[in-house]
């Protein structure tokens, strides 16, 4: 293993709901490049920049403000948009002033409802142009492509692009 | 592994549902590949959930532990061992309902294998050695509470008595030294809350003998809460539905009292038959005092005890001449705010803390007032409202909270998502008893609660039986009440939309909402405006990305134009086009905060050419602002918050804009609570910035002392403006002068409350201002005493 991925041993009484999600572990333990592993792990452990998922296709940005900035103030926001039809696809990019307040949005927002829907944050290594864009074959999240359910808030049932 | 292990129940240590959250535990599993389950986390697993309910009886789950702590062989490395006692004290410090139980399984522990005992005391000790050292007095207290009940198995418990001791005589000695020396309060506050604990360790006469000498010497600390308390208290006026007192002063004559039945104060469960008889005893090493303690706060604000469930009929709290009330209100925020790392298990433990006290301590979950009202024997205190009124006390705490408000609420939704009809009941008590006394409480209290409870409804389909308040509707628009439906209605909509809020009320409250199916029109550019062609050029030529110059061209006409016609703009020319354009960069910005923001970045060149900092310009522009959103002034705060961030308009004209530019009635608004807030904020931030790039590059930096002064300006902006008269016109009535005397009075007293420390220095130019006004006299002396 390139890097410590978890702490050892967990001397807290619970878990730390400040620490990047599994997803983010498992790809940092996936890459086989290790210098490039340590430096992604130095960029999560340094991000004032969340990722935010589940969100409503209608959900704007003024909302995500109000919400996320009751964790500190914001710096940023960039809306997830669909590659093809530029209209917001579902997730976005939050960026703090500081990187106690993306620590405290993780913990104090993750999981809690905007717009009714529950959302999911997750530590980032920092926005690059492109990353703004859905990466599945219809323009807009993978995950929406995938998906079997209705879901009014995501453009109704998954659509596949074959 | 011992047989001892393997036999039912215990086989999974009956805790499965941790399995999920033993991330380190996995991991340990993963690569070691061992048969069993590896030390560490079994330990972690068995003792982080001791005591908690769950499918074995306290006895059970005491006696597994301790037989699985004396069976354990830690590697000679000592690196396990370590860890899992930092987990231990780690454990007591963030949730000190644990102690007890923890604690008496080592001592269980201890008596079946003595260097169990052996290895901890030194351990814990040595932590709390550390802890004395870097001033840290909260974590000492909680600490020294899992010392003081491990201490039946050691020799010289009397160092702990010698330790409190020699604490509160270095405390004693500092406060004389000076009277505000934090460390002072902070150890006092520390011997205070432990000595209800000593007797409870150990009944032993000796204990009580030092629970009495340690009373007596705490009176003559002298602790007199200051005359700033009333600064804190959230109820304003003599018509607050309780006396709120500081938590200290309220404790002393609890301890008396306490002192008077003999110490005896039975909260904990009965252990004495799983306690062992003959067990060997160990040495507490020495633990040294400094000589001049510490602590690494500049300030610590007294703390008020603050209620929120207030029965005639039946108390389902502590009443506040017993101790209960102090030490479960202590022992549970240490809890909620040692926790915060994780807001599900705050949530979690808060709602069963009960169980790990004597059964019968409080009444059972879930209890209806109803019910409660009936009970002839037994407890009527409610746990949920315990729990509930702690996080509470949390959230409204002045002059602000331990951590940011929105843990609180978080904290909140989470107990509400767990047991929704144990805990939504007990909310909706609290938010009425808030709501029924508005007209009472402080401002900052009041939005305090629209925030909360908008957040709070956010996350449960907006639903609340909002016919309850509908007859509010015809109140004064200055009432604090119909302030606060109309606030509450705002912060809904900013985290939702109209269309949503309208399905979730009656129609009598529509009048708050607003309409967003358009975009707010650029009236500057309709048909029949003066100068629309102009503006409809300007637009134009900034989407068309035009030079500076050819925009000022655009504006020149405007100023021609309007003098030709000799209208009432060529009074003030500039003030028109500034107008004109901030409104522009608005227009095109309206799409989003992200157009928005890009747009300011775009005009930025002639935005600054157009708003110096002299005169009302920048005022003006705040104004153009709040004109174009002035439906929607959640997106205005934005717009200008971007604006105030890229220099556009400084702080100071914000703040003249909110106290002098705006009609009085606008001091009600929400927005002039935030944009306050947030420009003094900015002021300071921007101070922050200039010391650290003070001697750095860079021409356009302005300096400390310039930044200073402009912060001190804007305190003297508060004071002076708030301090005037209220203009008395023709269209108010006497009920609506009196609320506006009520808002900025409120205004004031929260404001120098929570600046206090930033205008310190101020006391002689605001003296210069010549006040005469008792009350805000007052409120300035009070807050040199904080």
């Amino acid at each position: 293993m390139s890097t410590e991925l978890r702490p050892r041993y967990l001397v807290n009484s619970a878990v730390r709901l400040d620490a990047p999600s599994l997803y983010v572990e498992k790809k940092l333990r996936m890459n086989s490049d290790r210098e490039d592993a340590d430096f992604q792990r130095k960029l999560i452990d340094e991000s004032t920049t969340l990722y935010v998922g589940n969100l409503s296709f209608y959900t704007t940005e003024e909302q995500i403000m109000e919400l996320f900035s009751k964790v500190g103030e914001v710096k940023k926001i960039i809306m997830g948009l669909d590659r093809f039809s530029k209209t917001p696809c579902g997730f976005c990019f939050v960026e703090y002033y500081t990187r106690e307040d993306a620590l405290a949005c993780m913990k104090y927002i993750n999981k809690s409802r905007l717009d009714e829907r529950e959302i999911r944050t997750d530590i980032d290594p920092g926005f690059k142009e492109g990353r703004q864009f859905g990466r599945g074959k219809s323009g807009g999240q993978i995950r929406d492509e995938f998906r079997d359910n209705y879901d009014p808030g995501r453009g109704g049932y998954g659509r596949r692009v074959d | 592994m011992s047989e001892r292990e393997k036999s039912p129940p215990y086989r999974d240590g009956g805790n499965k549902r941790r399995r999920d959250s033993d991330g380190a535990g996995d991991n340990y599993r993963r690569h070691g590949r061992r048969s069993s389950p590896a030390l560490f986390p079994r330990l972690r697993k068995l003792f982080s959930c001791l005591g908690e309910p769950g499918r074995f009886t306290l006895v059970e789950s005491l006696d597994h532990c301790s037989r699985s702590l004396a069976d354990a062989e830690f590697p000679e490395d000592n690196e396990i061992k370590d860890a899992f006692f930092t987990l231990l004290c780690n454990t007591v410090i963030e949730q000190p309902i644990k102690t007890f139980s923890i604690a008496v399984s080592i001592l269980v522990a201890n008596g079946l294998q003595s260097t169990v005992g052996e290895a901890i005391i030194p351990f814990v000790t040595g932590k709390l050695q550390e802890l004395i050292d870097a001033g840290e007095w909260n974590n000492v207290k909680l600490l020294f509470r899992f010392l003081l009940f491990l201490s039946p198995m050691t020799t010289n418990p009397d160092v702990l008595y010698d330790l409190l001791d020699s604490l509160l005589t270095k405390a004693i000695e500092l406060k004389e030294k000076s009277s505000k020396s934090v460390a002072a309060y902070e150890i006092y506050r520390l011997v205070l809350l432990t000595i209800p604990y000593i007797a409870i360790a150990d009944p032993a006469d000796a204990h009580k003998e030092w629970s009495a000498a340690l009373l007596d010497k705490a009176k003559t600390f002298n602790y007199a809460s200051s005359k700033s308390s009333e600064l804190l208290n959230p109820f304003v006026d003599e018509e607050a539905p309780y006396k709120v007192s500081d938590t200290l002063d309220l404790l002393l004559p609890q301890l008396e009292a306490l002192k008077e039945k003999d110490w005896e104060l039975n909260i904990l469960h009965d252990y004495s038959q799983i306690l062992p008889s003959e067990f060997e005893k160990h040495e507490i090493p020495a633990i040294t005092v400094p000589g001049e303690p510490i602590s690494p706060k500049t300030f610590v604000a007294p703390e008020m005890y603050l209620k929120f469930f207030i029965n005639p009929q039946v108390e389902t709290t502590p009443p506040l001449d017993t101790v209960e009330s102090v030490i479960f209100r202590d022992m549970l925020t240490d809890l909620l705010i040692n926790l915060n790392f994780n807001r599900q298990e705050a949530a979690r433990q808060l709602l069963w803390f009960d169980a790990f006290f004597r059964t019968g301590l409080f009444c059972k979950a879930e209890t209806s007032l109803e019910k409660i009202a009936q009970i002839k024997n037994g407890s009527t205190w409610k746990p949920e409202d315990v729990a509930v009124e702690t996080v509470l006390a949390g959230l409204f705490k002045l002059p602000k909270s331990d951590l940011r408000p929105v843990y609180f609420h978080s904290v909140l939704i989470e107990a509400c998502m767990i047991a929704p009809h144990a805990v939504a009941p007990v909310l909706g008590r609290a938010i009425r008893f808030l709501y029924g006394n508005l007209e009472h409480l402080d401002v900052q209290t009041m939005y305090l609660l629209a925030d909360w409870f908008a957040h709070h409804l956010s996350n449960f389909s907006f639903t609340w039986r909002w016919k309850e308040w509908i007859e509010d509707l015809s109140l004064n628009e200055l009432h604090p009440k119909y302030v606060f439906i109309r606030e509450l209605i705002g912060k809904e909509l900013r985290l939702s939309f109209p269309q949503r809020i309208k399905e979730t009320f009656s129609e009598e409250f529509e009048k708050f909402l607003y309409n967003d199916e358009d975009l707010p029109p650029f009236t500057f550019a309709e048909p029949d405006a003066p100068y629309s062609e102009e503006a409809l050029s300007l637009i134009q030529k900034l989407r068309e990305r035009a030079a500076p110059e050819v925009l000022e061209e655009i504006l020149d006409r405007i100023k021609e134009k309007a003098a030709d016609a000799g209208e009432a703009d060529a009074e003030d020319p500039d003030k028109l086009v500034r107008e004109i354009y901030v409104t522009a960069i608005a227009h095109l910005g309206a799409r989003s905060l992200s157009h928005a923001e890009s747009w300011i970045e775009r005009g930025l060149p002639l935005l600054k050419k157009l708003c110096p900092a002299e005169g009302s310009a920048q005022r003006e522009a705040v104004a153009a602002v709040f004109a174009f959103w002035h439906e929607q002034t959640g997106t205005a705060v934005q717009v200008v918050k971007k604006l105030m961030n890229q220099g556009v308009i400084s702080p100071q004209s914000v703040v003249e804009w909110i106290l002098i530019d705006i009609e009085p009635v606008a001091l009600t608004r929400g927005h002039s609570w935030e944009l306050l807030g947030f420009a003094i904020d900015k002021a300071k931030w921007l101070i922050d910035q200039a010391k650290l790039s003070d001697g750095g590059e860079g021409a356009d930096h302005r300096s400390v002392d310039e930044l200073t002064e402009q912060l001190k300006q804007i305190f003297v902006s508060i004071v002076r403006e708030l301090s005037r008269p209220v203009p008395s016109s023709d269209s108010m009535d006497d009920e609506t002068l009196r609320w506006l005397r009520w808002w900025r009075e409120g205004f004031l007293r929260a404001f120098l409350r929570n600046y206090h420390e930033d205008y310190k220095e101020l006391e002689e130019p605001l003296k210069n201002l010549g006040l005469t006004d008792v009350f805000i006299l007052s409120i300035i002396e009070q807050t040199s005493d904080l």
